[in-house]
């Protein structure tokens, strides 16, 4: 059941909104539902990121279809 | 002999330092040095208070001030509509061990009589008061949360498992703007999961659905349905018009395009993703934190991991 997922999402979008508590900046929060887990690691941003990094090589939006070896570039939907 | 308000004032005139309006506002900014306690009614509040100040109602004055002015030595300049609740009001904190209390002369109403500004938060209508009354009693959100709230612009990229619940709660709590961005209709087989739609929207644009189910919520919310595909020509444009995007959206492709355009957009982004039993969650917040790139430099082969 997504719900678990999309209700975390709610509540970290309201704490960035009013600007209240620990965001999970940073953190990746790990859910297992069958052994109805949460688990959490630390991410750290990663100085040589081509997106973020200190010396970016992605400085332009690019062909997502062709970077994920979508060859033929089928309509991808969003919605889950 | 019963005492008369009269009786109240003088005495309270008798123990507690009176300072004008015009000795406030040289003092500035209320911060380290002082507090500046409002302790009308939340309507008298409402209509315009110092700015900095810290609200108690006279009411609650002896219940709530220890949380919010804790240490006993902090001067505190006690102000009221004219004069004389502050003057009462600084006596009890006189007696609660506060040693450095006075009491503005004449109020607000001199304050503004002498020219001088007052702040407004956000004026909640009398429906929203109701709607939004369990959130006044968080103190870490409170009327000025709300207000944020209201005027925060939030994008939900997927109307579906992910975006269904989220779009529900956020609807619910009263953002102000959701905009749902989906190129899917709704189908039977959705309906398992992704809440924000029903039987009898089976084959309705999503995010008509979606309009539909938050504002049967919520009628503050105003919806921005964009039936459309997220794609290199229109992202940047619709990231735009948003404060934060929430990450709802179901295969790499979008993913790696909703993360390259926030982070060139400079805008944080609420990620989730579910395969099965599994999911995760992060906040991709701009050269604050890493973003999805950080963890995953490029996608996978195609096929080897599901979307």
């Amino acid at each position: 059941m997504p719900g678990v997922i999309g209700v975390v999402q709610a509540t970290e979008t309201v704490k960035l909104i009013v600007g209240q508590g620990e965001p999970l900046v940073g953190r990746l929060l790990m859910y297992d539902s069958l052994a109805m887990t949460f688990r959490e690691i630390r991410l750290r941003r990663d100085p040589n990121c081509p997106l973020c990094g200190d010396n970016p090589t992605i400085t332009e939006l690019v062909n997502y279809e062709e970077l994920c070896g979508l060859t033929a570039p089928e309509p991808v939907g969003v919605g889950g | 002999m019963a005492k008369t308000q009269q009786d109240f004032l003088v005495a309270a005139r008798q123990e507690i330092p009176e300072v004008s309006v015009q000795e406030v506002q040289e003092r500035g900014q209320p911060g380290d040095d002082f507090v500046l306690l409002d302790v009308r009614e939340n309507d008298e509040v409402r209509a315009g208070y110092l700015d900095g100040a810290v609200a108690i109602p006279r009411g609650f004055l002896e219940f709530q001030v220890a949380s919010k002015v804790p240490q006993t030595d902090k001067e505190i300049i006690v102000y009221c509509a004219g004069g004389a609740r502050s003057l009462l009001a600084a006596q009890v904190l006189r007696s609660m061990g506060y040693e450095n209390v006075s009491s503005m002369a004449g109020g607000v109403t001199r304050w503004k009589d002498a020219g001088f500004p007052v702040q407004r938060d956000r004026q909640l209508s009398a429906e929203q008061l109701e709607r939004y009354s369990r959130h006044f009693l968080l103190s870490q959100i409170g009327e000025k949360g709300q207000g944020k709230l209201l005027d925060a612009k939030v994008l939900l990229v997927g109307a579906g498992g992910l975006g269904s619940p989220a779009a529900l709660y956020l609807a619910a709590a009263g953002v102000g703007t959701l905009g749902l961005v989906d190129a899917d209709v709704v189908d039977l087989s959705n309906l398992q999961r992704q809440v924000l739609h029903s039987n009898d929207r089976i084959g309705m644009p999503k995010t008509e659905s979606g309009k539909i189910a938050i504002n049967a919520i919520n009628p503050d919310v105003n919806v921005q349905a964009h039936n459309m595909r997220l794609t290199t020509d229109n992202v940047l444009d619709l990231f735009a018009e948003y404060d934060i995007i929430v990450d709802g959206c179901d295969n790499f492709p979008t993913r790696y395009l909703v993360n390259d355009a926030a982070v060139l957009a400079r805008k944080p982004v609420v990620h989730g993703s579910i395969f099965q039993f599994e999911g995760q969650a992060s906040v991709f917040k701009p050269h604050e934190g890493p973003c999805y790139r950080c963890l995953f430099p490029t996608p996978p082969p195609p096929g080897l991991v599901p979307s």
